[in-house]
C-alpha cells in the first residue's frame, strides 16, 4: 500500500510551554505510530509559539502541522475545528488524538461530527490489533469496567486520552521534525466569550488547586486555622489538612491530603505543623516545590521540603502573611534580594528534581 | 423559547459497589435505571429558564428501550411539558453517532430555538452526542456549559462555561444553539410527590423508525462508527512502589521504606527571627513566581 500513514497529535501550549498532558500524548502516540509503522504528525493549535516546534520533535513528533494563524483568544474551537478538519479531511491520517482536557473535550466530538467519523473518549489505553485496527480501552459504567472499542469508519478516527496515563518519553535532543506551514483564514465563531471567571481557591477542588496551603497537628487549635487561611487567601491558595487536623475538627474531611485522602501535586505546597508521616507525604510528595514549617528541625516533611523552617508557626506564619501584603508584585529591590537569595539555592540545589 | 432537552436512562452504578466485576453486561447486575446525573442538570436548567422567561415549552426526548419511558417521567415531573420516546427493535446496537443521528432527525421536527444535552452519559462516557445533533441541524455548539441565562433581547444566550482548574467563563451566543451541559451548580430539584402523580398521566409521545424516516443504514449498527469489541472488569494500572537500592545496609532499607522512599534533598533552611524568616521565603517565592499565580 503507498497511502500515507500517520498518527496525529494535537498539541496544546500554556504560557509558551508544552502542557504536560501534550508531553504525555507525544509519548503514547510515539508508541501507537511505531506499531502501525506510521509517522507520528503535531498539530500544533497556537500560531504565536515558534519555539515549540524543537520540543515537540524531541518528545516523538515526525512532522509538525503549523497553523499559520490559528484562531485567537478564549474559546475558538469553532473556528480551529473547522481548520483541523479540512486538515485531517486533505492528510486524511489514521487516528487523531486529543488531550481530554477542556479543550479537547470540547474539540474532539466537534471534529467527529464534522468529519462524520468515530470518536471513542477518554481512553486510558491504546493498542494496535493484529488486523492493524487502533484498539481503544476507557473506562465505562462509572469505572465499573473497561471497554475495547475500535473504529468502523474508514475515514480518519478521533480519540481522546485521559491525561496522566500515558508515559512521556524523555525528550531526545537529536530528533528534527519536518514542519510544515499551513495557511489558514479563520472565520468568527458564534459564541463569544464575554468575560472570565478565575477560580476561587476557596471551593476549588484540591487536584485541580494551584497553591496549597495545609495544616496538621501543630497547628493546634481553630484559632490558629484562622492563621492559615490569612495566609492561604495572601497566597491565593487552598486550604488542606493532615489527617491529624481532619481528626481534631480543624478542616473538613474533603480536604484531607495522604493515602486515605486526596493525592495532589500543586506548584506551592506549604505544610503548616505538619511533621510528614508517610501518609500524609504519600498524598503531596509530586508537589513541585514544598515548603515546610514546623517546630522540630527532626521532622521528616524536611527532607521533602525545598525550604524548611524551623520554628513556631504561630509566629511565622502571621510573618509570612505580613511580609507578603508588604511585597508589592515585581518589587525590583526585592527582585535584587531574590536573585541573591536564589544564587545560594542554586549552588545548593544541585540535587533538586 | 422552545427547548428540547435530550435525555438517556443508564444503569446506576453510582451505588455499584461490590458488582460482580466478572459479568460484564449490565442486565446481569441487575441495576436500577435512572436518568443520566449529566442530563438532569440539563433538564433542570431548561425548567428554570422557563420559569424565568415565561411562554415557553420544554421537551424531552430520549432514545431507548420501552423502559426509558421512566426516565422521561421523571423529567416530566421536574417540570418539563412534553415526552418523546424513540423506541424501534432496529435502533438496537447504535453508538453515539447514529443515536445522535436519529435524536437529531426528531428535533429538526420539533421547530426549537435551543438544543440542551447532558455534557457525557454515565454508562458509555463518550460525550459526542451533543455534537453531532448540533452539525447535524446545523447550529452551534457550546459544551460545558453550567448556567444559563436568556439575553434582554430574547434571541441571545449568555452560558458560562466550565474550564480547567475550577476557573469558569461566560460565553454570548445567538439563538438557536446546542448546549451540553456539566454537572454545575444548578442541582436538580427533589420530585414532589404531585408532580411525580400528574406526569405518570401524561402520553409519552412514540417515534419509531418509519416516523423518523431514517434509512436503515443510517441507524442501530450500520449508522455506528464504533464496534465494542470487548468488556471487561477493569485492570488498574498497577502504583509503582518505591523499592530501595538492595546495595544499602538493611537499617537504611527499612527506613528508606517507612518514608516513603523519600531521600534527603538539598534544601534550605531556615531558623531565626520570624520576620528574617518570612522576608527570605517571600523573595524565594517571588524569584520562582510563585507569589500570586493566578
Amino acid at each position: 500500500m503507498l497511502e500515507k500513514r500517520a498518527v496525529w497529535v494535537l498539541v496544546e501550549q500554556a504560557g509558551g510551554e508544552l502542557k504536560r498532558a501534550s508531553v504525555e500524548l507525544l509519548g503514547g502516540a510515539r508508541e501507537i505510530a511505531n506499531k502501525l509503522n506510521a509517522e507520528l504528525c503535531a498539530v500544533l493549535a497556537s500560531a504565536s509559539v515558534v519555539e515549540l516546534v524543537e520540543p515537540i520533535a524531541h518528545h516523538g513528533a515526525d512532522k509538525v502541522y503549523f497553523l499559520e494563524s490559528s484562531p485567537q483568544g478564549p474559546y475558538a474551537n469553532e473556528t480551529l475545528a473547522e481548520i483541523l478538519m479540512s486538515l485531517i479531511e486533505e492528510q486524511g491520517p489514521i487516528i487523531v488524538l486529543l488531550a481530554a482536557d477542556s479543550m479537547g473535550q470540547d474539540l474532539a466530538p466537534r471534529l467527529s461530527a464534522g468529519l462524520k467519523t468515530s470518536l471513542v473518549s477518554d481512553c486510558t489505553l491504546l493498542d494496535v490489533g493484529e488486523d492493524g485496527r487502533v484498539l481503544q480501552t476507557k473506562p465505562v459504567y462509572g469505572d465499573n469496567a473497561w471497554a475495547t472499542i475500535t473504529s468502523t469508519s474508514s475515514l480518519s478516527q478521533i480519540a481522546t486520552v485521559k491525561p496522566g496515563t500515558m508515559r512521556a518519553k524523555s525528550p531526545d535532543r537529536t530528533r528534527k521534525a519536518e514542519v510544515i506551514v499551513v495557511a489558514c483564514d479563520a472565520s468568527e465563531p458564534c459564541a463569544k466569550v464575554i468575560d472570565y471567571i478565575p477560580a476561587d481557591p476557596k471551593t476549588v477542588s484540591l487536584e485541580e488547586a494551584e497553591v496549597i496551603v495545609s495544616c496538621g497537628r501543630g497547628v493546634g487549635s481553630s484559632g490558629n486555622v484562622q492563621l492559615i487561611e490569612e495566609l492561604a487567601e495572601v497566597l491565593g491558595g487552598s486550604i488542606a489538612a493532615s489527617r491529624m487536623a481532619v481528626d481534631d475538627g480543624l478542616v473538613p474531611s474533603q480536604r484531607l491530603i495522604g493515602m486515605s485522602g486526596k493525592t495532589v501535586a500543586p506548584r506551592l505546597y506549604i505544610a503548616c505543623g505538619i511533621s510528614g508521616a508517610v501518609h500524609h507525604i504519600m498524598g503531596m510528595r509530586n508537589s513541585d516545590t514544598i515548603v515546610a514549617i514546623n517546630t522540630d528541625r527532626n521532622a521528616p516533611i524536611f527532607q521533602l521540603a525545598k525550604v524548611g523552617i524551623v520554628g513556631d508557626l504561630r509566629e511565622v506564619v502571621p510573618a509570612i502573611t505580613r511580609e507578603i501584603r508588604r511585597v508589592p508584585i515585581n518589587d525590583s529591590g526585592s527582585a535584587d534580594r531574590a536573585e541573591e537569595i536564589l544564587s545560594d539555592f542554586r549552588q545548593s540545589s544541585g540535587g533538586y528534581d | 423559547m422552545n427547548v428540547v432537552v435530550c435525555i438517556k436512562q443508564v444503569p446506576d452504578t453510582e451505588g455499584a459497589i461490590g458488582i460482580d466485576r466478572i459479568r460484564t453486561t449490565t442486565k446481569k447486575w441487575n441495576l436500577p435505571l435512572v436518568v443520566n446525573p449529566y442530563d438532569l442538570f440539563a433538564v433542570e436548567e431548561a425548567v428554570r429558564l422557563k420559569e424565568k422567561s415565561g411562554p415557553s415549552q420544554v421537551t424531552v426526548v430520549s432514545m431507548g428501550p420501552p423502559s426509558a419511558q421512566d426516565a422521561l417521567r421523571h423529567c416530566l415531573a421536574i417540570g418539563a411539558d412534553r415526552g418523546l420516546i424513540l423506541c424501534d427493535e432496529s435502533f438496537d446496537g447504535a453508538d453515539s453517532y447514529a443515536t445522535a443521528i436519529a435524536l437529531a432527525r426528531v428535533i429538526a421536527q420539533l421547530q426549537c430555538d435551543l438544543v440542551l444535552c447532558g455534557q457525557k452519559a454515565l454508562d458509555t462516557e463518550c460525550g459526542q452526542v451533543g455534537a453531532v445533533i448540533a452539525r447535524s441541524l446545523g447550529i452551534p455548539l457550546v459544551s460545558a456549559v453550567v448556567g444559563i441565562e436568556s439575553g434582554d433581547d430574547g434571541k441571545k444566550l449568555r452560558v458560562q462555561r466550565k474550564l480547567d482548574k475550577g476557573a469558569r467563563e461566560i460565553v454570548e451566543v445567538g439563538l438557536p444553539v446546542l448546549l451540553t451541559v456539566e454537572m454545575g451548580s444548578t442541582k436538580p430539584r427533589p420530585l414532589q410527590l404531585r408532580s411525580v402523580l400528574a406526569a405518570k398521566k401524561k402520553v409519552i409521545e412514540e417515534y419509531d423508525l418509519k416516523a423518523l424516516g431514517l434509512s436503515a443504514d443510517e441507524i442501530g449498527p450500520h449508522g455506528s462508527k464504533t464496534e465494542v469489541l470487548s468488556i471487561s472488569p477493569p485492570k488498574p494500572r498497577a502504583t509503582q512502589l518505591f523499592q530501595p537500592d538492595i546495595s544499602l545496609p538493611a537499617a537504611k532499607q527499612l527506613g528508606l521504606l517507612m518514608t516513603g522512599g523519600v531521600t534527603q534533598r538539598e534544601k534550605k533552611l531556615l531558623i531565626g527571627e520570624p520576620e528574617t524568616i518570612a522576608a527570605e521565603l517571600v523573595s524565594f517565592l517571588c524569584e520562582k513566581g510563585l507569589l500570586r499565580i493566578s
